[in-house]
């Protein structure tokens, strides 16, 4: 009899711990994610609104694209997608990124210039963070060693740089099939 | 190389899409299988748990049973999970509250300065749209 109850309380205690790793703590991840994104994307408007960049320029509009982008797919950010697009031979795939640095190196001031970029490298790695932490078990895994290291070594990783990027530019194509515009204001 | 026309082009890059999106689906659908495989697997061992008390015991006994063989400590540990998952479901409610309310004058300011402001596209609280969940 007791073994049936061990059952009955394993199972139970099972189907909590499934509740907790795919419900609450990947819910917890993702709006983590976005509480970060858009603190970036309030930054990067108070930069716009300081004067440094204006609102119209291409290089500010397409990171604000990206960003809110990456708040709206933040959900399908998932490790498996991001070997699959790594591992994927795309050939005939426009680059997303190549658009953003030409508009980006348009951009005369070096200072403004280095500001968007780092704004840019701030959201990949945001991503890349998301992408490792939606796992509980890879949280307890790298969480502590990247309180040692700091985010520029991720982004001077070409492979991270280059996966995370190529997510990002799924998640626009992906936004763009579907509505063809970013939602105004709202 | 000759480089595709435009239009052969954009074939191309929609061909290749698709065969990506198909692998995309069968691994989506192989990893919601382990994912709601292991609830199944975990909810069949209760049934068959219940199953085998059927009978022996009524289910008020069981609940009895379970709570007479809990000590001290794994009762304050079940006290102390519960709670925390009570606190912190309260918690996010709050917080979506709290964007529901604050968000709309923020973004409404905003749009004075930049005109073309485009939105994140998420729901009032902040959260995923359920069409874009699919």
């Amino acid at each position: 009899m007791s073994s049936e109850i061990l059952v009955l309380k394993s199972a139970l205690a099972l189907a909590g711990l499934w509740i907790f790793l795919f419900y609450f703590w990947r819910d917890y991840r993702l709006d983590a994610f976005r509480e970060h994104v858009f603190s970036l994307r309030d930054r990067l408007f108070l930069f716009a609104a300081e004067g440094n960049v204006s609102f119209e320029d291409r290089a500010y509009r397409i990171l604000r694209d990206r960003t809110n982008i990456a708040l709206r797919y933040a959900h399908d950010f998932t490790l498996i997608r991001m070997v699959l697009i790594m591992c994927y031979p795309f050939r005939n795939q426009k680059s997303e990124s190549q658009e953003w640095m030409e508009a980006v190196q348009a951009i005369e001031s070096d200072e403004v210039r280095e500001s968007l970029l780092e704004f840019n490298a701030v959201l990949s790695v945001a991503i890349f963070h998301l992408i490792i932490y939606r796992s509980f078990f890879r949280y307890l895994l790298v969480r502590p060693i990247m309180n040692v290291i700091h985010g520029d070594i991720l982004t001077r990783r070409p492979e991270v740089v280059s996966g995370v990027e190529q997510l990002e530019s799924e998640a626009i194509k992906d936004a763009r099939a579907h509505d063809k515009h970013l939602v105004a204001v709202g | 190389m000759v480089p595709p026309f435009p239009a052969n082009q954009a074939q191309a890059e929609y061909n290749e899409r698709l065969a990506f999106k198909k692998i995309d689906a069968v691994v989506s659908v192989i990893g919601l299988g382990l994912k709601f495989g292991a609830i199944v697997l975990t909810v069949r061992y209760g049934y068959l748990a219940v199953v085998a008390l059927a009978g022996k015991s009524t289910f008020a006994d069981v609940g009895f049973r379970i709570l007479g063989n809990l000590k001290v400590t794994e009762g304050i540990s079940y006290i102390f999970g519960t709670g925390g998952i009570v606190y912190g479901v309260g918690q996010r409610q709050l917080r979506r509250r709290n964007i529901e309310r604050i968000v709309p004058l923020k973004n409404e300011l905003e749009s004075i300065l930049d005109r073309k402001r485009t939105s994140s596209g998420l729901t009032s609280k902040g959260t995923t749209r359920p069409e874009d969940e699919i």
